[in-house]
């Protein structure tokens, strides 16, 4: 085993203790909210989810400029495997967010601003990755990706202030004033340690797939070599 | 209290059931990554023997 491959594995196991760590802490270790029960836990890997989505869509307009910049196409890998892991903690946060408004909204989704905006910046990478695939030239393919990564991740800050600049229902937890959650500090001590536990299982599932997409390209290059690129089934 | 338990499980079952099949999807591509290399490896090792056997 490489010592790059001792690290990836390192880190995996850090994340999965962590998740772990955090999922108990939540489980055990964290007061039930009196007003919403316990569906209220829900909240801190919802939050987090959140979070790490938005990361990896600027961790990916990042990868893009080193891409623009740099035009070495392991950062055209990481912006690609950004964007998905992205994508799958985007999802995360709104089938939770949607099971936990049921309960306290009375319905499983309305046209909030935030949850509007949430849904645009999840569909503008659904066709990121999409669209990438449409693209044979690993250069050119580069390029798109790049570009619209940067554009893209504009969906994300529109996102993230619309629970403060606009008039919603969506809590704020910091700094949204009266529209603060009041967070005792063993919820905010498990809200930290998820944000922590979430960030690093990102970093994680970034360096896979980030490896994998790497070995496909590699293979299919010398599948195209030998008599035509081969179906991944994705 | 309101009673949300099942909401509770629903919700995490979402979130972990996702994470679960990310990791399997992902394990199972890095399989048959692994299995089209070696077939690849032997593809070639075979056509190089013949190679030298026709040489």
């Amino acid at each position: 085993m490489s010592s790059k491959n001792k690290l990836l594995a390192l880190l995996s196991v850090l994340a999965f203790l962590l998740v772990l760590f955090a999922f108990i802490r939540m489980l055990f270790f964290t007061p039930v909210e009196q007003t919403m029960g316990l569906v209220q836990k829900v909240f801190y890997f919802h939050m987090s989810a959140a979070w790490v989505g938005m990361l990896a869509f600027l961790a990916a307009a990042v990868f893009g400029l080193l891409y623009l910049s740099r035009k070495d196409l392991k950062w055209d890998t990481l912006t690609a495997a950004s964007v998905e892991v992205g994508l799958l903690f985007t999802v995360i946060c709104i089938i939770s967010g949607m099971i936990w408004a049921r309960p306290i909204w009375n319905t499983w989704w309305t046209w909030d601003p935030r949850l509007t905006t949430v849904t645009i910046m999840a569909f503008t990478y659904i066709a990121f990755i999409l669209l990438r695939r449409g693209v044979d030239n690993p250069t050119r393919r580069a390029r798109f990706s790049a570009v619209y990564a940067v554009i893209g991740f504009i969906s994300v800050p529109l996102t993230f202030f619309s629970a403060r600049l606009l008039r919603t229902i969506h809590p704020v937890v910091f700094g949204g004033g009266e529209a603060d959650m009041n967070l005792n500090a063993q919820m905010l001590t498990t809200l930290f340690i998820s944000l922590g536990a979430f960030t690093v299982l990102y970093a994680a599932l970034l360096l896979h797939r980030a490896r994998l997409m790497a070995q496909q390209e590699e293979l299919n290059q010398k599948l195209a070599a030998d008599d035509g690129s081969y179906d991944w089934g994705e | 209290m309101a009673q949300t338990l099942n909401y509770f499980i629903a919700g995490y079952a979402v979130i972990l059931g996702l994470l679960g099949a990310y990791c399997l999807y992902l394990y199972l591509l890095s399989r048959k990554l692994k299995k089209t290399r070696a077939s690849l490896q032997k593809e070639s090792q075979e056509s190089s023997a013949k190679g030298k056997i026709a040489g």
